[in-house]
């Protein structure tokens, strides 16, 4: 297993500071995910997971060691990572697609063994794209080109995987599918999947553990009954609103009210 | 997944798709034929039967017309449209823009900027004997330039691409510069060059092109599955473990390194770079080695087309091959856009 972990981190772009002197643990082999209102760090805080971006202070560690310290490859093997808005190269088949997952396993020497196809096979299963195989990934409505590429990071076969906002642009049924879909690959293959997300409700629902990003700073983090309160609501996303248990998932369950209404 | 094979032996694997490869064979087939047309027409055309005993015999006067005129010229542009061809799907890649071509990098602007310096002040005392090596340093020279101006932590294709323009348009007035101040026999030539032409090829140049080109191509062969991945987006390529600024710099190295051995012997033969990898792009849609080698099929026949065209349209006149490269390959180029849109 692998365990990812931020120390003393601080970085931002040109001369804006996004994070600052932010640590955070992620739990192993759950589903952590990152809350936050527009523009807090949590996107900024997964692409300095991910080594998108490289930290003005502080590391980013895998197995405690600074994660800049080994190959990129190395890291992609027990890494995957699905950006916001992927664009897969034109003419591209779904299969080749999820082929490309497997690049980091590869040498010149061995570049379709056994091994690849296997697990290529075992991701289209998975991920209920067997049947689209074949078909170009610009042909593919949202959810199924969704699944594709969850497809190529499950042929990446890591113990770890990191998603920024999977199920943005997604209609309500596509987005459960894709939880659904992810949370089962937590459950049956064990993986360790930290994800952006924008929707708490759902956040609440598939996470075992949620981070609240607060001005690049961690600000709670725990079991979502424990971090998604009425006053936690309202420091993380200047929101009013009450927080009942869902009546069928006893997960917290935000309403959100607007400034003026009070009820 | 029956179209999808596997070769593997021992540690060794590869994945093949074989369908498209049967139009690379077709395609290839063609471009057998138009070598072969190559041969037989010009000044003085020959039947079938002629051209076998012509090929038959390389020390009579057909023969020699065969064998050291037409032949030798014909593999030149050939070598010439391959290598333009490799250079700018090479460059669509790494750009991730169908716009791409040697000649937006200004790869092509340079080796011009540097052969027409080389006819205005070198020409005259040392023959054009080193004409291929200053085009050749010109392009590499352009390509560097433009790598590093568009560096600000990195490279990236959009700041590659705007940067390659712009150097493009000084280089170009540079060019014009010295043609208008040099002396008319000099602007001829010139620009005879810049038109592209592989007028007079012979035994030698193909020789040492061939060379080349066999070296650049045993340096592709293993970077076309990064050519590939090039075409992802940064976060997507980090993500399976790609060193990405590495990767870029190395397939521009490459593909300046093919445009600019194409330039020294072809001359800036514009178009067949963006082309060529269109066209292969439309017969072979999936990215891969068979894409590669269509467009380098492609980029050889249209050359040899295009010379063809040149020596036999307007006879006695024998005119650059450049002038219809555009004249075959846009209209062809056109049509396909228009009905793939319709």
């Amino acid at each position: 297993m692998t365990t990812i972990s931020a120390r003393r981190l601080t970085l931002g772009y040109q001369r804006r500071t996004i994070l600052r002197d932010l640590s955070l643990d992620l739990p192993e082999g759950r589903i952590s995910v990152l809350v936050g209102s527009n523009g807090c760090g949590k996107s900024t805080l997964l692409k300095a997971l991910a080594r998108l971006l490289d930290p003005w202070q502080g590391q980013v560690s895998l197995d405690g060691h600074d994660i800049r310290r080994r190959s990129t490859r190395a890291v992609a093997r027990v890494l995957s990572l699905l950006p916001q808005h992927p664009v897969a190269p034109e003419g591209i088949s779904v299969r080749q697609l999820v082929c490309l997952g497997r690049h980091p396993h590869q040498s010149w020497l061995s570049q379709w063994s056994e091994e690849d196809e296997r697990r290529v096979d075992d991701a289209l299963e998975r991920t209920a794209m067997r049947d689209q195989a074949q078909r170009r990934v610009e042909t593919l409505s949202g959810g199924q080109r969704q699944r594709a590429w969850i497809a190529m990071a499950v042929a990446q076969d890591t113990p770890l995987m990191l998603l920024d906002e999977p199920t943005s642009f997604l209609d309500l049924t596509h987005q459960m599918e894709v939880l659904e879909l992810l949370k089962s690959l937590n459950r049956e293959a064990g993986k360790t999947i930290v994800m952006v997300l924008h929707d708490l409700n759902l956040a609440c629902r598939y996470a075992d553990h949620i981070v609240a990003v607060r001005d690049g700073r961690v600000h709670a983090q725990g079991a979502p009954p424990a971090v998604i309160t009425r006053e936690r609501v309202r420091e993380i996303f200047q929101l009013e609103c009450r927080v009942i248990e869902d009546p069928f998932f006893h997960t917290p369950l935000c309403i959100p009210f607007g400034k003026q209404r009070d009820a | 997944m029956a179209e999808v094979g596997a070769l593997r032996l021992g540690g060794f694997s590869r994945a093949v798709v074989w369908r498209p490869w049967r139009r690379v064979l077709i395609v290839l087939g063609a471009a057998g034929l138009t070598l072969l047309a190559c041969l037989a027409l010009g000044r003085i055309p020959l039947a079938p039967g002629a051209l076998a005993s012509a090929l038959a015999t390389p020390h009579s006067d057909l023969g020699l017309i065969v064998w050291q005129l037409r032949l030798p010229r014909t593999l030149l542009g050939a070598l010439v449209g391959g290598a333009l061809a490799l250079s700018g799907w090479l460059l669509q890649q790494v750009m991730r823009n169908p716009l791409a071509s040697p000649d937006t990098l200004g790869v092509t602007s340079g080796a011009s900027a540097a052969a027409v310096g080389y006819f205005a002040f070198l020409a005259a005392d040392l023959g054009s004997r080193w004409l291929p090596l200053a085009a050749a340093s010109g392009a590499l020279f352009a390509a560097c330039v433009v790598y590093l101006m568009a560096w600000r932590r990195g490279v990236t294709p959009l700041r590659l691409v705007l940067t390659g323009i712009g150097l493009s348009a000084l280089l170009g007035a540079v060019t014009t510069f010295v043609l208008v101040s040099s002396p008319l026999s000099t602007t001829l030539s010139a620009y005879v060059w810049l038109t592209g032409s592989v007028y007079g090829g012979n035994w030698p140049d193909v020789g040492q092109l061939a060379l080349w080109f066999a070296l650049a191509v045993a340096v592709m062969a293993p970077l076309v599955r990064f050519a590939l991945l090039a075409a992802l987006d940064d976060a997507l390529a980090v993500g399976i473990g790609v060193r990405v600024q590495v990767v870029r710099a190395a397939l521009m190295i490459l593909a300046a390194s093919l445009a600019g051995i194409a330039v020294a012997w072809g001359g800036a033969m514009a178009f067949v770079g963006l082309v060529a990898p269109h066209l292969a792009r439309r017969l072979v849609r999936a990215p891969g080695a068979a894409q590669v080698v269509m467009a380098c099929v492609l980029g050889a026949c249209l050359v040899m087309l295009a010379d063809l065209a040149g020596r036999t349209l307007c006879l006695p006149l024998d005119l650059p091959a450049g002038i219809f490269v555009a004249a075959i390959g846009a209209p062809f180029f056109l049509g396909l856009l228009l009905r793939q849109a319709s």
